[in-house]
Parts: C-alpha cells; sequence; structure tokens
C-alpha cells in the first residue's frame, strides 16, 4: 500500500509535497476529487485517484479545470467536502466561474490548490496566482513545507465551511515536487451525505457583493490568530524578513547561516489573504527595515506596503521596505522573475544588511568543482522515442516545404509544444494557451487577401480540454484551414493521465471513449483519421 | 569520395542563392545527389541542410556560375565561335520514317525516332526522358526507357521543367550506354556533372539537347488550364509561334496565348542557351512543316547516329533551309 494512506497517526514519513496535499484532504475526509492535470500539481489527483479504492471518494480526471472546479462546487452544494488541483495556467480556465461562486458562497468544503510553476520550468508563464485570491476576493494559503502544505489543507475545508467561500492554496514547485517529513494524522471515516435542501440556492449576483466583503472580514479576523502566520525571532529586532512559501523557509536557513539569529525577525506569513493588517502593523511598526521575499510577484511585498501606508496615518513608523519593487531583491534574471532561491536571500541579506557569508567548506567547493567541469553534454527538447508526434511534425514539415505557398502551423500547448523547438523543426508559429491554435486560426483562415494556408494543431487532451468551441466557430464561420489533432493516446506531457477518448477514467476502469473524429462528423466537419507513420506527406495538405 | 570542386559552395548557397532567389529552372540535377533535395510539384526545395559547406548540388547547377565558353572547349574541343546557334557540323530539316512514331511525337518525331533506333542497334541501352505521372493532371515525371515501347510512350513535348535528371544516378546504374534528352538547362548540367565526375561521360552515349525558349510553371498553368477546360482530356499540348494549342480527346482546342506566356518560369528569361549548345543533337521545331524537325548535329558521335539511322531508313533527311 501506498505509505501516504497508512493509519498510523503520528508516523512520520517522507513525502513529496503533492502527497502531502492529497493526505490532507483524507485527513479532511474528503469526498469528491477532480482535476485536470498540469504539472507541477498533477501528483495531487494521481494521489486521490489511488486513494479513491480504499476510501471511497469520487475521484476523476475532469476534461479541464474549469469543468473540474465546477463539479467540486456541485459536490459542495450538495454539502460534500471536495478539492480540485491545477497549475497556475488552469486557474485563468476557472476564473470565470471564480468570480461569481464567491458572490453565491458555498457550501460543503471547496479548497482550491493551485500549484505554480516560478521559472517556468514546465509551463508557457510563470504567473503568479496569487492575483486571482486578491482578485475574487477568496481566501489564501500559502504553504512553506510539505507538512504546512498538509495542515493547510484541512484547515482550508474548516474555514471554506466557516465562512461559505472556496479556499485558494498557493503551492509552488518547490512544495509540490519537494520531500520533507509529514506527521500522519487521523483519518476520519466519511459520513456526510449529499443532499440539497429547499433554501441551497447559489446565485451570483452583485447585490450580494457586501455579503462577500462581510466573510472577507471574517477571514480576516481569522487570520490575525492564524498560526500560519508567525513572528520568529527577537520581538524588537529593526531587520525584520517578511517572507511566504518556500522563501520563508530560505529565509529562515539564511538568517541562521548568516549568524542573524539574534538581530533579525522572520515574519512567517501563510494566511497571505486578505491580509491580516494588525498582526503585521504590530510586527512591523518597531522595525527599521523590512525585506520581503517571496515567488515571482511582490503581491505580499505590496500588501505590507499598503497596510504600512494605512499605518502612517494613524502615526504609526513606518519601517523601509526593501523588496521588487525597488530592485532589491532579485535573481539573475531580474526582480519578479524565476524561482526564489536560498542564494538570492543570501545575496540580498549580504548587500543589504552587509552581512557575510560563511565560507564554503572545502569539501563542497571540491565537489562543485568537479560538477562544473563535468560538462554534462546539453539537452535538446525531443519528443520521445516512439512517439508519433515525430512523424507528424516530419510530414507537416514535408507538406509545407513542398508546398509553395507559405503555409503556416499554429502550435498549441502539450508535448508538441515543442513544434517550437528543434524536434519540431521549429513549424509552429504560436505558444500560448490551450485551445488557443484553433482560435487564432479562426483568424487567420478568415483573412481576405491571406493565402498562406492555416493549420491549426491540438493533441488529443487538449481537443476535449478547449478546442471544441474554436471548432464549431471555425465551422460556423467559414474559416479555412486544415485543423490536426496529434493524438497520442494520453494526456502525455503531464504523465500520461487518461482523457474521454482513452476509454479509461481516473480509477483505471473502462468507460465508452469519447472519440475525437465522431465529435468532429458530428460538427459537419470532413475529418480523416491518418497513423503520420504510414502517411504520405504529399497527400497531407489538400491543394 | 572528394570531389574536385571549384565553386566552393554547398546546399545552403543552393538555397539561397538558386532556389529562394527563383532561379531553379527545375532540372532535377541536385535532386538525385542526396536525400535532402525533394521536388514536388516541379518546385525543387532543400529539406534540410546536409551541414557541408561545399558540394557537387551547388557546383553542377546550371544556374550557378555557368562558363559556356569553358564548357563548350571541353564538349567540342574548340572554342564556342557560333553565339547563335552553337558549335555544329550540319543543320537538317528531318523527320522520323515511322509513321507510328509521327503520330504521337510532337513534330516530326526525330528524337523519339533516333532513340528507337539507336537502342535496336543497341547505340544506347536506355534514356532519361519524361513522361507523365499517374498521381497529377499534366505533371511529367522523369522515366528511364529501356524499350521502344517505353520511348514511343514518352514522346511529344510536356512544356513545364520536368526535372529528369532526378533519375541520373539510379539510371547510371543500371545502363552502360545512357541517352539523355533534356532542355539546355538539363544538357549544360549533365556536362557541368561530367566535368567533376568524368566517368559520368564514358557512360553516356547520347545526349540530346531540346529547342527551348522557356518552360511554364506546373502550378501556374495548371490552374490557369483547369479553370478553362476539363485538364484530363488534354493529350498534347503545342505552342506554334505565338498560339497555344491544347488537343484534346474531342479535338483541338486553341486558348489566349498573352497569359499563358506569363505564366513560363521567370528563370527562363536569363537563359541563353535556347538550341542547348553543349548536345550531340539539338531538335527543335522548323517554321516550314508541321510534321518535321530542326535538327542541329553538333558532334562526331552525334554524326554518326544521323547518318546511320538515314542509311538504316529509320530518319529522313532534308536540306536546311528548305529549298537553298
Ligand atoms: C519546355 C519545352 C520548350 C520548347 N520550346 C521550343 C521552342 O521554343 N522552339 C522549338 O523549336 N522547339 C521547342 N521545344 C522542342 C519541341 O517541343 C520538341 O520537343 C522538339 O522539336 C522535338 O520534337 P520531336 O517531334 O522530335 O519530339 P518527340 O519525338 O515527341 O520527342 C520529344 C522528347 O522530349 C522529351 N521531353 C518532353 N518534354 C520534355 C521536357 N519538358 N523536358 C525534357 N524533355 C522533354 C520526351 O521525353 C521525348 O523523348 C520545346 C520543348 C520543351 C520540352
Ligand atoms: S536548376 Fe537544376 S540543379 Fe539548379 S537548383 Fe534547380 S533543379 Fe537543382
Amino acid at each position: 500500500m501506498n505509505p501516504v494512506f497508512s493509519k498510523e497517526s503520528g508516523k512520520v514519513i517522507l513525502m513529496m509535497g503533492n502527497e502531502a496535499i492529497a493526505r490532507g484532504a483524507l485527513e479532511a475526509g474528503v469526498d469528491f476529487s477532480a482535476s485536470y492535470p498540469g504539472s507541477p500539481s498533477s501528483e495531487i489527483q494521481e494521489t486521490l485517484a489511488q486513494a479513491s479504492k480504499l476510501f471511497g471518494h469520487h475521484a476523476e480526471w475532469s476534461v479541464n479545470e474549469k469543468v473540474a472546479f465546477e463539479a467540486c462546487c456541485g459536490a459542495s452544494f450538495a454539502g460534500l467536502r471536495s478539492i480540485t488541483s491545477m497549475k497556475q495556467n488552469g486557474l485563468n480556465v476557472v476564473c470565470d466561474v471564480l468570480n461569481t461562486i464567491n458572490l453565491s458562497g458555498t457550501k460543503g468544503g471547496v479548497v482550491l490548490v493551485v500549484a505554480d510553476d516560478p521559472g517556468g520550468h514546465s509551463s508557457t508563464n510563470e504567473m503568479d496566482s496569487r492575483l486571482h485570491a486578491k482578485m475574487a476576493e477568496l481566501p489564501l494559503l500559502e504553504p512553506s513545507t510539505p507538512e504546512e502544505a498538509k495542515a493547510m489543507v484541512k484547515y482550508a475545508f474548516e474555514l471554506s465551511e466557516r465562512v461559505k467561500l472556496p479556499v485558494i492554496i498557493r503551492s509552488v514547485t518547490r512544495i509540490s515536487h519537494a520531500r520533507g517529513d509529514v506527521k500522519l494524522g487521523e483519518l476520519p471515516a466519511r459520513t456526510r451525505k449529499p443532499a440539497m435542501g429547499f433554501l441551497d440556492r447559489f446565485i451570483g449576483h452583485p447585490l450580494l457583493h457586501p455579503l462577500l466583503h462581510m466573510r472577507v472580514n471574517q477571514v480576516k479576523a481569522e487570520f490575525e490568530k492564524s498560526p500560519f502566520n508567525q513572528f520568529l525571532g527577537p520581538e524588537n529586532a529593526e531587520t525584520v524578513i517578511a517572507a511566504s512559501g518556500p522563501s520563508a523557509a530560505y529565509a529562515l536557513e539564511a538568517v541562521h547561516a548568516l549568524g542573524l539569529d539574534d538581530q533579525t525577525g522572520v515574519l512567517k506569513i501563510g494566511a497571505s489573504w486578505p491580509i491580516p493588517e494588525q498582526f503585521v502593523i504590530s510586527h512591523l511598526a518597531k522595525a527599521k527595515q523590512v525585506l520581503v521575499f517571496e515567488e515571482v510577484d511582490p503581491f505580499l511585498e505590496d500588501n505590507l506596503k499598503v497596510v504600512m501606508a494605512g499605518a502612517v496615518l494613524n502615526g504609526i513608523p513606518v519601517p523601509k521596505i526593501y523588496g521588487k519593487r525597488g530592485g532589491h531583491i532579485k535573481g539573475a534574471r531580474g526582480a519578479g522573475i524565476g524561482e526564489m532561491s536560498p542564494d538570492i536571500i543570501y545575496d540580498s541579506l549580504a548587500a543589504i544588511l552587509g552581512a557575510k557569508r560563511h565560507p564554503r567548506s572545502e569539501k563542497f567547493l571540491a565537489a562543485e568543482k568537479l560538477a562544473v567541469e563535468w560538462k554534462l553534454p546539453g539537452r535538446e527538447w525531443a519528443f520521445c522515442a516512439g512517439c508519433p508526434h515525430r512523424a507528424s511534425f516530419w510530414v507537416i514539415k514535408t507538406a509545407l516545404k513542398e508546398d509553395d505557398r507559405e503555409g503556416v502551423l499554429i502550435g498549441d500547448i502539450g508535448c508538441y509544444s515543442m513544434g517550437v523547438s528543434k524536434t519540431g523543426y521549429n513549424l509552429s508559429r504560436t505558444l500560448q494557451c490551450m485551445g488557443a491554435a484553433i482560435g487564432f486560426s479562426n483568424g487567420l483562415g478568415n483573412l481576405p487577401g491571406f493565402h498562406q494556408p492555416v493549420i491549426a494543431i491540438a493533441g488529443d487532451s487538449t481537443f476535449y480540454h478547449s478546442c471544441l468551441p474554436g471548432l464549431v466557430n471555425a465551422r460556423y464561420n467559414q474559416a479555412k484551414m486544415v485543423f490536426i489533432v496529434l493524438d497520442n493516446s494520453g494526456t502525455a506531457m503531464t504523465g500520461f493521465q487518461p482523457h474521454p477518448g482513452t476509454g479509461k477514467n481516473a480509477l483505471g476502469e473502462s468507460v465508452e471513449p469519447v472519440m475525437i473524429e465522431k465529435v468532429c462528423e458530428g460538427m459537419g466537419i470532413h475529418t480523416s483519421a491518418v497513423d503520420p507513420l504510414r502517411v504520405r506527406p504529399r497527400r497531407a495538405i489538400a491543394r | 569520395m572528394a570531389y574536385s570542386l571549384s565553386l566552393h559552395k554547398g546546399p545552403a548557397e543552393l538555397e539561397l542563392e538558386i532556389l529562394k532567389a527563383g532561379l531553379c529552372a527545375g532540372c532535377g540535377a541536385c535532386l538525385g545527389l542526396c536525400p535532402y533535395f525533394h521536388v514536388r510539384k516541379e518546385k525543387v526545395v532543400l529539406f534540410e541542410p546536409c551541414g557541408k559547406t561545399e558540394g557537387r548540388c551547388y557546383e553542377i547547377c546550371p544556374r550557378a556560375k555557368l562558363d559556356l565558353e569553358d564548357l563548350n572547349q571541353k564538349v567540342f574541343g574548340k572554342p564556342r565561335e557560333d553565339f547563335v546557334l552553337g558549335t555544329h557540323q550540319a543543320i537538317y530539316l528531318a523527320q522520323s520514317a515511322s509513321k507510328s512514331i509521327r503520330g504521337k511525337a510532337q513534330y516530326g518525331g526525330a528524337v523519339t525516332g533516333l532513340l528507337s533506333y539507336a537502342l535496336d542497334k543497341k547505340i544506347i541501352d536506355g534514356a532519361i526522358l519524361t513522361g507523365y505521372s499517374s498521381d497529377y493532371s499534366l505533371l511529367p515525371e522523369p522515366v528511364l526507357a529501356t524499350t521502344r515501347e517505353q520511348i514511343l510512350a514518352c514522346a511529344s513535348s510536356k512544356y513545364t521543367s520536368a526535372p529528369s535528371l532526378k533519375i541520373l544516378d539510379s539510371s547510371l546504374k543500371q545502363c552502360k550506354k545512357l541517352a539523355v534528352v533534356g532542355r539546355g538547362c538539363q544538357v549544360e548540367a549533365l556536362r557541368k556533372r561530367m566535368i567533376v565526375e568524368p566517368w559520368i561521360s564514358e557512360r553516356v552515349a547520347l545526349v540530346i539537347g531540346l529547342f527551348c525558349m522557356w518552360a511554364l510553371d506546373y502550378r501556374k498553368i495548371y490552374s490557369h488550364l483547369a479553370g478553362q477546360m476539363d485538364v484530363k482530356t488534354a493529350k498534347k499540348f503545342d505552342i506554334p509561334y505565338n498560339r497555344f494549342v491544347v488537343y484534346t480527346e474531342r479535338g483541338k482546342k486553341e486558348l489566349d496565348f498573352e497569359p499563358i506566356k506569363g505564366l513560363r518560369r521567370a528563370t527562363c528569361d536569363l537563359c541563353y542557351d535556347f538550341t542547348s549548345e553543349l548536345a550531340d543533337l539539338s531538335v527543335g521545331s522548323t517554321e516550314w512543316k508541321d510534321d518535321w524537325n530542326t535538327l542541329i548535329v553538333r558532334t562526331d558521335r552525334g554524326k554518326k547516329l544521323v547518318e546511320k539511322a538515314k542509311s538504316g531508313r529509320a530518319l529522313k533527311l532534308e536540306e536546311f533551309p528548305p529549298g537553298a
């Protein structure tokens, strides 16, 4: 059995952050989980799907993040606890409903975990999804260790039920994919019975905006006393480091390593939105200077500054606040860009406080030198051996080369994103969000005087995720294009999760597949299914 | 194998200076050299640069540097003196003696007749000719003809730039006495190739050049014709002086010439080798009789073949110009 599902409460085991999040949901007695895969979040739902057989909750891979979240809300409407997880791009897909469900409110606890990808290791952007919480005025929690992630999930369910709002937990790659000690808690029996009472109505309407504000204030009051917000170190420290997420852990390490423990305080903010104003003021008013560390955008920094600007009006002294806005805290590529790291924190502390870092040990330096001298050959992006996308791109390349009309390949998101690179012969002209290729092609395919053939691509999973409206539109408005679905029978890039076309569900059970060809034919679109390893390129594009 | 190349350029330059510049004549010479050149509907593309900085592909391209003086010296052993007709020994009006050949040929069937005769007499054992593709209407396709029937099947002119030299290398593997029929650019390419690889001259027994003012762009003429007729019914084309005639199953159809003239390959305007000066024999139409050809005899082996074919009653010759 997966040790993540162990019943031995009190035992400490090493867990991946994503597993800890899933464990948190199990310890909260989750009833329903639905997600769409996306790095670095995928293992959360994979673990919950695996757990479903043991614990009996519903677990599904949904076609996209919006459907997944809405499904979770549905469970909540009936009084059940539900959790969804996604990557930052996925939250944009959910955004629409997020900004009405906040008004209508929910019933059973709903937790939305978003795993951001600072540095964009496996994403087209490194957006900071915390801003969505601010926009939708929803409670936001930011774990700094896998252990804390588990605790926050449990707490989020309770909070969600108290204030009748979905709660957002923002993880990042270095939480989701890091491993840490996690102490197992009790696994309660699930006893909730789904039901919708006569008064269970969930109507999003601007009339309810004041109600939302009331709820936000209720959350704020809770956050003022939240154990996730802590001040560590000497109470009267002149220098305070404010940090959230893994940066808080890095900061504690750096303070210790630089020998600054007795002069530097660390204000760790885990329950970060709405910002607990009084808690912040009480700790920053005594400081002379504050350094803010967090992943990607100056979210915490801005919130602290706004709070302290308000404090000035009450005659409270305000410290100097160093952060990304002023360019004081930055990585190699600039402030607000890329991942935060212990090194950035060391360097900022050294620059601002004049602190000196202890030299590295001889042993470390020797190992480092060896690693550098090793000069491992660089590895290019490449389609996996045997992947049909290799053949597909070759066929498309051949057809475009031999055609004389400068046809353009409009690319999309998935493994075939690599179509922008050498492995796909640099063919793809676009790389944006899921389903964007068919959307862009609706424009390019309907331009008077534009004679270059348009080829839009999408993967099989992307097809279900967000291509259908674009396809209907293309058919309806007669956009001229060849739409190629590159089908490699799974949501491959994120780890081969099943999708509606695979005939398997999240639990590995057989289900009736939703065939891509049938869907297209049903729209009245001329469709043919071909094996790219057999197709003759010259036939690939109809002249 | 290392070749001694003089231009020191390779596929990248061929792509940039010739293919992308619209200078390619579609001779096909580069196509058989390596798998990186592709042709589709007469458009030649470099599929992927092979990484070499110099190569035969650039060296032999008739649209890269072409020194006619030098080539003339190498082919005929003498300087190029006649700048209109090129080096030659005689000019005739010629016609195949066979009625069935004339019935299928473009004009007098001199080309088809001579090839047939040469094959019969084992002077050649195969010929690179141009037939039609079975996949696409009116698209010429290179053919290695090794029987009389195959030679006859290739008779008649395809007025686009059939890249038949594409099959030169594969044909050389099959034949020891190969004949090549081509337009001026193709004969130039062949001669340039022979300089790089002299062994090829020993394996090519006959080079027949066609007169050629210009070739049409296949993709353009195809869509032009498709707009005016059912292209599948077209059997033969002719371009008598400033006219364009299509012979179909149901007879002759004459099309407006001016717009068609505009569909020629731009690169043909740069060519000054109307009579295929570097061939053994050059063949074109005549302005006097539709079922006769103009035949220019250039080399000794060309002369020998013509004389044998005449005495063997395969070829009829008359004085040029008639009645002189
Ligand atoms: C593109 C083109 C333009 C021409 N322009 C002129 C011109 O302006 N003035 C003129 O007098 N003559 C021109 N000719 C030559 C003329 O059309 C006849 O090919 C020539 O007179 C030989 O006639 P024939 O009766 O002996 O031909 P046939 O006995 O019918 O033999 C013709 C031979 O030419 C080969 N052939 C056909 N098409 C091509 C091609 N595209 N490329 C290479 N080989 C081919 C065939 O394989 C066949 O063996 C042109 C030919 C071509 C192909
Ligand atoms: S003219 Fe001939 S050799 Fe030159 S690029 Fe075109 S096909 Fe190749």
